[in-house]
């Protein structure tokens, strides 16, 4: 990929990312297939809290960052070697979410070309519009849940 | 660095509801034709994103340092709002110049903005935790840079910003509601069109991220 000019030129950041040193509440995950890393996720445990008014502050998983494999991206490779790492990824950080007593909570920025998919991951996780604070005015999920006391 | 994602999430889920699920999820990801990014665009930015990642200001000793100035003014969120925005502002400062869309660019200058907090103090708390890292200069603009959404955030804090505005959808109707919480929203929907008895889905929120957002609805998810 590197010099295509291709938006996953850069898809050995994996490597660079495996060396990189993290933040307290930082973890890094990876799911591979055959020894290959297919989709990679960085999520904030400790850092972040709730913004809906109903919930605020309170803890959740923040989804620092998270892509798949070039392969697995149809605008770059049709058909994709596989699908589904991104949604598999996502469901890893909800699970996470529940085992740190989070109660499912995740948040996070969706890129523009990813909002279908944010919107029918059938989660719980409300669209609250574009965030003035990110330099990309990037749309920012977060699960909403009603049933707290 | 990475860590062991386990293979079997949980053992309850049968094979039936596992594939129901991944069915699920590619429909999702068939929606944005495989795009599922988030956080950072892919490219060189990321990869710039996670060489600098352990560029960073101690988030606790962060919201503590304006707690102890800003404490009479602002609360917790605006806490969190400002730390948020120094911190992507020192990546963008330290990420290599070819990620400056990032947002690495200052906001318009502004005539008129107060020091709420000394700014002497702000340097002496960037230099003892980046000064290895940043430039003078590059110290300087965070300064810079923090005095203007300090005073921001001063002029209207979070808990003056009027309740949020809930979109929902029934089966029929669209409704908009201004209210503290979901729960509310669906209650003064009940209260002032009982003929409304079915269920609500809840499909965005403004003004839980900014005052006075103007809402603006896909037309595909109606």
């Amino acid at each position: 990929m590197e010099g295509s000019g291709q938006d996953d030129e850069y898809w050995n950041w994996v490597g660079k990312s495996r060396r990189s040193k993290l933040l307290p509440g930082d973890e890094l995950y990876a799911i591979e297939c055959e020894g290959i890393t297919q989709g990679l996720m960085m999520l904030d445990v400790l850092k972040k809290r709730c913004q809906i008014e109903s919930q605020l502050r309170r803890r959740l998983v923040y989804i620092s960052a998270l892509a798949t494999a070039p392969w697995n991206r149809p605008v770059i490779t049709n058909p994709p070697t596989y699908k589904g790492v991104g949604g598999n990824l996502v469901d890893f950080a909800v699970a996470r979410s529940y085992e740190l007593g989070y109660q499912g909570r995740i948040g996070l920025h969706a890129l523009t070309g990813a909002l279908g998919f944010y919107r029918k991951l059938r989660l719980g996780l409300l669209d609250c519009g574009p965030d003035p604070e990110e330099p990309d005015h990037l749309v920012y999920f977060e699960t909403l849940r009603m049933d707290d006391p | 660095m990475t860590q062991s994602i386990p293979v079997k999430p949980k053992a309850a889920l049968n094979e039936a509801a596992r594939h129901q699920r991944l069915m699920e999820l590619i429909e999702a990801e068939d929606a944005a034709n495989g795009e599922v990014g988030c956080g950072r665009d892919s490219g060189n930015r990321i990869s710039g994103y996670f060489s600098t990642r352990e560029i960073a200001l101690e988030d606790e000793k962060l919201k503590r340092f304006l707690q102890e100035h800003l404490g009479h003014i602002l609360m917790e969120p605006d806490f969190d709002a400002i730390g948020t925005q120094i911190q992507r502002q020192l990546e963008s400062l330290v990420i290599p110049a070819s990620s400056q869309s990032l947002g690495s660019e200052l906001p318009p200058a502004s005539t008129n903005v107060t020091a709420h907090i000394p700014t002497e103090a702000l340097k002496e708390l960037f230099q003892s935790q980046l000064a290895e890292f940043c430039s003078e200069a590059a110290l300087e603009q965070l300064i810079q840079f923090s005095h203007q959404i300090i005073h921001k955030a001063v002029l209207r804090p979070r808990h003056t910003w009027a309740s949020p505005i809930w979109v929902l959808r029934s089966e029929t109707q669209i409704y908009i509601a201004q209210a503290a919480g979901i729960e509310e929203a669906i209650a003064k929907v009940k209260t002032q069109h009982p003929q409304e008895t079915g269920k609500l889905e809840v499909i965005t929120v403004r003004g839980i991220l900014a005052p006075d957002q103007v809402i603006s609805l896909d037309m595909n998810l109606l």
